[in-house]
């Protein structure tokens, strides 16, 4: 043990909180009332596909597309190729581009929220994705941050995060879960 | 025994020169671990915690690192037995940056309890600040020692500095 004083350590698991199931009816949907008595959250999105093409999946804290809100750094390659990227005026959290068309194609990605109910610091996360995609793949590792210090209460997932004014809906079978993990 | 279990966790009410997770216990198969936080630490780039298993300060330890910082990207890497302890395991964010941002690093370490094998551990951190620079880094860790884990200590960013109050942590056991 260091300097600081640390609670009693309580023992807890990952915890399934929320999951919602594609049907192809909407492009945008919120996690919303997350409960605030978890240490992280973590977000899974299995076999995602779009009825359309669209720019990258875009995800928003509790309601705030504000550009310059959100900064982040990633790696990634497609196909053959490899490179990095970063910004510090983002209005959304980007989770890479999803398919559509081919019946083999999906993309998946995790994202980890951490300490995401303190309000006092902003939150950090970390998004490991893939995909494949017309015969390609890509894939990516990225951190994002979100500057405004706040406990992440509702979490938007958008199927066009850079125009969320276009939707391309989540088709099936496309499911996104959210857990908690720890105990605050 | 749960699939996935939180074997510690906890907010730092003040700063910490080091963290030390103790009596691991040797019934999980991977040990997971993550941190939000911020060190006192002052420098140009962000600040990191290496650590240290079964407090063996040794050079033992060595490891590859793969970033983008602020748009330049860049590999490091030190040889098994180069190091005393662990390369920049956990990316912390500045306290002279805005004071609202922490850093977020998670690792893994597979096979922890092997008294026949070398320790390995994945990891991926990265800090994104509006004010300031962005870094995503990634990379591997090794301990050269057969022993079982069943301490860590996460080590202060540099001498005299300190992991900052409200850093969160949870170790967690997968079965």
């Amino acid at each position: 043990m260091g300097a600081g004083t640390w609670p009693t350590h309580v023992k807890g698991t990952m915890e399934y909180i929320a999951k919602y199931v594609a049907d192809g009816s909407t492009g945008e949907f919120e996690f919303t009332a997350i409960p605030q008595t978890y240490r992280s959250l973590r977000i899974v999105m299995s076999q995602g596909k779009r009825v359309g093409s669209g720019t990258n999946v875009g995800i928003w804290f509790n309601g705030d597309s504000t550009s310059g809100n959100y900064g982040y750094a990633s790696m990634y390659g497609s196909g053959t190729n490899s490179n990095y990227t970063y910004s510090r005026n983002s209005g959304t959290i980007s989770m890479g581009d999803c398919p559509t068309g081919n019946a083999a194609d999906s993309q998946m990605w995790i994202c980890d929220i951490a300490n995401y109910s303190n309000a006092s610091a902003g939150t950090m996360c970390q998004v490991w994705q893939g995909a494949n995609q017309q015969g390609g793949n890509n894939t990516g590792l990225m951190g994002f941050g979100y500057s405004v210090a706040s406990a992440i209460t509702t979490i938007e997932i958008n199927s066009n995060g850079y125009n969320p004014g276009l939707l391309y809906n989540y088709d099936t079978p496309t499911v996104f879960t959210l857990f908690g993990i720890g105990s605050v | 025994m749960a699939d996935f279990e939180i074997i510690a966790e906890g907010t730092l009410s003040s700063g910490a020169s080091t963290i030390s997770l103790t009596s691991i216990p040797q019934t999980y198969t991977h040990l997971e671990f993550q941190i939000s936080a911020r060190g006192s630490y002052a420098s140009a780039y962000p600040s990191s915690t290496n650590m240290r298993f079964n407090s063996d300060s040794g050079t033992n330890y060595g490891g590859a690192d793969g970033y983008v910082s602020s748009g330049t990207p860049g590999v490091e890497g030190y040889s098994l037995n180069a190091l005393t302890q662990t390369y920049y395991t956990n990316v912390l964010a500045l306290d002279s940056w805005a004071t609202n941002i922490q850093g977020v690093t998670s690792w893994i370490i597979p096979n922890y309890t092997s008294t026949s094998f070398a320790k390995q551990l994945f990891k991926t951190g990265t800090v994104a600040d509006t004010n300031s620079i962005y870094t995503l880094r990634f990379g591997s860790g090794a301990w050269d020692n057969t022993a079982a884990i069943t301490q860590i200590d996460l080590l202060e960013p540099s001498a005299g500095t300190e992991i900052m109050a409200q850093s969160s942590y949870w170790l967690a056991g997968w079965a």
